[in-house]
């Protein structure tokens, strides 16, 4: 998109002499379509948007500043309210820009398929999506909600470091949250899928993981007995590593706000843990060929066989943290409005068995399928975990009572300590960081059912 | 675009005439897309009115100098790590959002609101002994600077702090059904999380909403009344219309324990009784119903008897957050400050401690409620979006809540 370019161009040419600006200028189309509980559609959302972020640093002080105007007169005001901005600023001798990478660029991960898909494709595909769902097993009664969004964004980095970078991305993906009822329980659960164009997003797929989902969670009840292997669910590996994730980002390690900060090159976890960001995953929709900064995203081993090796980077973070640090690759903007900041992009648990292995390693377990209170009952300052747990009981591998009142009860790195498998199931969860599966757990992990 | 109760919504954050007219027209062809009843489009001559505005302030956020406001956040800082040589990290943010807001529809009106609100939010950690402790206060108000006014900064650090270092001290906490005590804030959490999500009509309508077959039954204790109030002036969650542009106004949602109302956007308002609580996060979000400031009336108890008249159980002063499944009423919180109850006495604090649940049956469970109604602030999200509201309780006896203790001594 030469405009965009054209526009952070415009933007860094306002720099003057010992200033650093970089311009990040992005345009996003997304649709969002949303089924109701009968089945037809209740919403159809269109945007656009396009804005401009412009940071400068001068004297190691950093300003930022942003507009959605993209004219002239606008480019040229939100550089000068940048630089107003770092007026106010503190020093901070880690504010600086990358400069440009020497390393080759990775392919494009958008798909150009992705254009072929019309309004009425997509509509088509989550309106049938949800009628399946609740033919496809009598348990589950009806929908809650079932909803598909794409997006597309090109996003254009220049800075007078010497950046300059266009990147497109674009991503699909679909949920379905089902009602299950049996007469005596009410249960509910959501199927999730995504891809980056809407031909690879497997209907069949979606509607059985969420029937499976919802009608495991239904049945008699039994109570979990002590001793057992714990198996989490992909969901709840997501929420678990999610905050892992955010614990391992620069900022928190170099500043001490993180349950990990004192332990690079020590062991942090079991042996069977090696944890990767994979920053160009095409199955997650942070995958892209660079980071928000213009810097190329990679593949970054942060534990690698249970030893902490390092921390998730931004250019800035990097050097806060000394010690030959670089950036990652890792800089995230939560939009055109913030600065970037370290954080995930896609972590993975390396496998380290199959699921037909998994089923006859682990016979009887209890399988957490549903956190509740993760929101506020994980931190990533302090590690602690304080969240309650439903699921059911594992037995070869299928659910043999359900239970929704087991409290978990510990933190961070004893979590990581208590991985004793991990399975090859890899797939994205949806609002999170990780490209989660599922994951084994030893029984001394957590607290007791009420 | 809303025709035969379904939605089509498109925006922009351009704002020049070809772009609107553009996300119009994006409009129309989405809800063409989903509809098959043709329409003509006719011109509409907008009625201008303004909506009392709930918020407001005569010393703006934006009126002060950012070293000013800096100043004020450095003194938050100071406060904290004094209180205690523990108190390692501090975080404070401070917030300000000063919005006009305008909204136009086809029934003829263009309404109008103003809406000024800051919050400052201040997260310390201590650490000792190879523990860490998390602390937080965040006081928000629906005005400007007068926010430190009501919450002097000294105060924020060391409450925020002084929950930080307690947060080290906690011991395991006991498990088992007890009587649980929640101060305000834990009262209002319990009370917006655990009711007034399944209140909302979206949920109650469809049928999935724990509550959605007992409108007029009895589902709390005749001790609890709830109410949810948008025109409460300087409150953090107040609006003076909503962003549907229906005026504001208190919807009682559970009178002496009876089920007497919902909250409503503009679509539930025809079929459901209840207030004018269609909002949005921003111009690029559809409106939900959702709460504002929603609260348990005070009652006439003494809080210090409250706490007198039990034997043994737990006194939880704030909740860290939770989560209420709508569908069946159950729900988890964990509290962040916790302390045991010893012969009417409150005596040490508690790490680990995580509530459980139902929401009619905790409120049906609640045998005394306190004369001392206080709020919290917060960003409630829901669907992806994010609204300010506040939450408010008196203190609150609730017998035989399931406590799942766990801690990390």
């Amino acid at each position: 998109m030469p405009e965009l370019i054209d526009t952070a161009e415009q933007a860094v040419g306002h720099a003057k002499p010992a200033e650093m600006v970089e311009a990040f200028a992005v345009r996003r189309v997304a649709t969002t379509i949303q089924v109701d509980h009968r089945g037809g559609v209740r919403s159809l959302e269109h945007s656009e948007v396009r804005g401009l972020g412009v940071r400068l640093v001068v004297g190691q002080r950093l300003g930022y500043a942003s507009t959605s105007d993209l004219s002239a007169s606008a480019v040229k005001d939100v550089v000068r309210k940048a630089r107003q901005n770092a007026d106010g600023a503190d020093i901070d001798e880690a504010q600086m820009l990358p400069r440009p990478s020497t390393a080759p660029p990775a392919p494009d991960l958008a798909q150009s398929r992705w254009d072929d898909a019309t309004l009425l494709d997509k509509v088509s595909f989550i309106t049938e999506v949800a009628r399946r769902v609740v033919l496809a097993d009598p348990l589950v009664r009806s929908i809650d909600t079932c909803e598909l969004r794409d997006e597309r964004s090109t996003t254009a980095i220049v800075s007078t470091t010497g950046v300059a970078t266009v990147d497109d991305r674009a991503f699909v993906g679909a949920w379905c949250e089902a009602i299950g009822d049996d007469h005596s329980e009410r249960a509910a659960d959501v199927g999730y899928l995504f891809a980056r164009c809407l031909p690879d997003l497997d209907a069949d797929r979606l509607v059985d993981r969420t029937v499976k989902r919802t009608s495991r969670l239904l049945g008699n009840a039994a109570a979990p007995g002590p001793g057992l292997p714990i198996i989490l669910d992909p969901v709840v590996v997501a929420h678990l590593f999610d905050a892992v994730g955010r614990a391992l980002a620069g900022g928190p390690m170099s500043s001490g706000r993180s349950p990990f900060a004192d332990g690079v090159g020590g062991a942090v976890a079991a042996p069977a843990v090696t944890l990767v960001d994979c920053g160009r995953a095409v199955s997650s929709p942070s995958g892209s060929r660079y980071d928000d900064e213009g810097v190329p995203r990679r593949d970054t081993v942060v534990i690698r066989d249970g030893v902490l090796t390092g921390a998730l980077h931004s250019t800035v973070t990097a050097a806060a943290i000394g010690g030959g640090a670089t950036s990652t690759g890792n800089a995230r903007r939560l939009s055109y409005r913030s600065p970037p900041r370290a954080g995930p992009s896609a972590l993975t648990l390396r496998p380290t068995l199959t699921h037909d292995e998994l089923v006859t390693r682990f016979p009887d377990a209890v399988y957490i399928q549903q956190l509740s209170g993760s929101g506020s009952g994980i931190n990533a300052v302090t590690g602690g975990v304080d969240v309650g747990g439903s699921g059911w009981i594992w037995r070869d591998g299928q659910p043999a009572g359900r239970f929704s009142d087991l409290a978990l009860s510990t933190d961070l790195r004893r979590l990581l300590t208590s991985v004793i498998g991990v399975a090859d199931d890899v797939d994205y969860v949806p609002w999170t960081s990780v490209l989660a599966s599922t994951v084994v757990l030893g029984s001394e992990v957590f607290a007791h059912a009420s | 675009m809303v025709t035969g109760g379904r939605t089509g919504l498109s925006y922009t954050n351009v704002l020049t005439h070809d772009a609107l007219l553009a996300a119009a027209e994006a409009a129309a062809a989405a809800s063409d897309s989903v509809t098959t009843t043709g329409s003509t489009a006719t011109g509409v001559n907008l009625r201008e009115r303004s909506a009392s505005a709930v918020q407001r302030t005569s010393h703006p956020s934006f009126s002060v100098a950012p070293a000013e406001k800096i100043e004020l956040l450095r003194q938050i800082d100071d406060a904290a790590r004094a209180h205690d040589g523990a108190v390692k990290n501090v975080a404070i943010d401070h917030v300000a959002v000063e919005q006009q807001v305008w909204v136009a529809t086809t029934d003829g009106t263009m309404t109008t609101d103003e809406r000024v609100r800051t919050r400052v939010t201040c997260r310390a950690t201590a650490v000792r002994d190879g523990r860490t402790g998390a602390g937080f206060c965040g006081p928000g108000v629906g005005a400007g600077m007068e926010l430190y006014e009501l919450h002097p900064p000294e105060l924020i650090g060391v409450q925020a702090g002084d929950r930080a270092v307690v947060a080290l001290e906690g011991r395991r906490s006991p498990s088992g059904a007890m009587p649980v005590i929640l101060g305000p804030s834990g009262g209002g959490l319990l009370v917006h999380e655990a009711c007034g999500h399944g209140l909302e009509s979206d949920g109650f309508s469809r049928g999935t909403s724990a509550y959605s077959t007992r409108f007029g039954q009895q589902v709390g204790s005749s001790l609890i009344t709830v109410m949810d109030d948008p025109t409460l002036p300087l409150a953090y969650g107040s609006y003076g219309c909503d962003d549907e542009g229906r005026n504001a106004g208190a919807t009682t949602l559970l009178d002496r324990g009876v089920l007497v109302g919902t909250l409503t956007d503009r679509d539930a308002a025809t079929t459901l009784s209840g207030g004018a609580n269609g909002r949005r996060e921003s111009f690029a979000h559809g409106p939900l119903p959702r709460m504002s400031n929603t609260y348990i009336v005070a009652g006439q108890s003494d809080p210090s008897a409250i706490i007198a008249s039990v034997d043994n159980g737990v006194y939880v002063a704030t909740l860290k957050g939770g989560d209420v499944d709508i569908i069946t009423g159950d729900f988890s919180f964990t509290a962040s400050e916790a302390y045991l109850i010893e012969s009417g006495e409150v005596t040490v604090p508690l790490a680990g401690l995580t509530l459980l649940g139902n929401g009619a049956t905790a409120l049906g469970s609640a045998a005394a409620v306190g004369n001392d109604l206080a709020f919290a602030q917060a960003l409630c999200g829901k669907d992806g979006q994010w609204v300010p509201v506040s939450y408010g309780s008196p203190t609150l006896l609730i017998e035989g809540l399931a406590i799942a203790g766990g801690g990390r001594a």
